[in-house]
């Protein structure tokens, strides 16, 4: 690094920001403001939809789609509705946004499976099968 | 990897450093603008540097990518930046309105990456030219 002494003071403005009490605060809405826009797009691009298009399904702006995905507005609790409804937000969606484990529904299928070759496994686990439940 | 500011010899500053200063602002606007901002750059750290739309994106002509935070209504707060070995590199800051349609806002955006590419071909030569993030 060059001579340091020498530098131009320049507040390091991050650093202050830090020490402040609300900084955690603001830090922990903005990372779940992100992480929800990941999720709108990640959903909305495997869907193959375009930014117009779920402005128009959702009767917002392709600017207001836009500032949502980067995480740079807090977003209307109706305009979420609308936008979980048009992609079809499953609980998996909303599981990694607020980084809950997802959980499933077990359903007893009945002794179909032949004992015989089955042997080792565990009863209570060889005779289930799981689904995702969904909210919507 | 660490994420460090590019130092520019001539200006004898770091111009990321520099920008978020954001004197113009409030406190508090301020501050949510650099908690955001903060978890962003986070967000791309643990993502290796690599761009990842929405909130890190690749730039056409150019090596480096892009976070892109709201200043307000109609602008945009551009971090450019670059992966360099196990660093990831913040060169430039500017703010880009979300409409320009002029000749010379165009040019005025033009220069803005013209000069963070200088700064990516002088930090290639001189990668001790840094400040960290902190």
């Amino acid at each position: 690094m060059k001579n340091i002494s020498k530098k131009k003071l320049t507040i390091d403005s991050m650093a202050e920001a830090r020490a402040d009490k609300k900084f955690l605060s603001y830090s922990q809405d903005a990372a779940t403001r992100i992480k929800l826009g990941i999720e709108i797009y990640n959903t909305r691009t495997s869907q193959g939809m375009s930014q117009q298009k779920l402005a128009r399904i959702t009767k917002t702006t392709q600017k207001m789609i836009s500032n949502i995905e980067s995480g740079s507005v807090d977003i209307r609790f109706n305009t979420l509705n609308k936008i979980k409804v048009a992609l079809n937000f499953q609980v998996a969606n909303w599981s990694r946004i607020y980084n809950f484990a997802v959980p499933v529904k077990f359903y007893w299928v009945g002794a179909s499976v032949n004992k015989k070759d089955n042997t080792n496994i565990n009863k209570k686990t060889s005779f289930v099968v799981s689904t995702e439940i969904s909210l919507n | 990897m660490e994420v460090v500011y590019y130092f520019d010899n001539d200006l004898n500053l770091c111009p990321v450093k520099k920008y978020l200063e954001l004197k113009d602002l409030n406190p508090d606007r301020k501050l949510r603008i650099l908690a955001e901002l903060d978890q962003k750059i986070e967000y791309v750290r643990q993502n290796d540097g690599r761009p990842m739309p929405p909130i890190s994106e690749p730039l056409h002509n150019y090596s480096f990518f892009e976070i892109k935070t709201r200043k307000d209504r109609n602008i945009v707060i551009r971090v450019l930046y670059f992966r360099y070995k196990s660093q990831i590199v913040l060169l430039n800051a500017f703010e880009k309105p979300d409409n320009y349609n002029t000749t010379k806002e165009k040019k005025i955006i033009e220069k803005y990456y013209n000069l963070t590419n200088q700064y990516y071909n002088q930090f290639k030569l001189s990668p001790k030219n840094y400040e960290k993030y902190q």
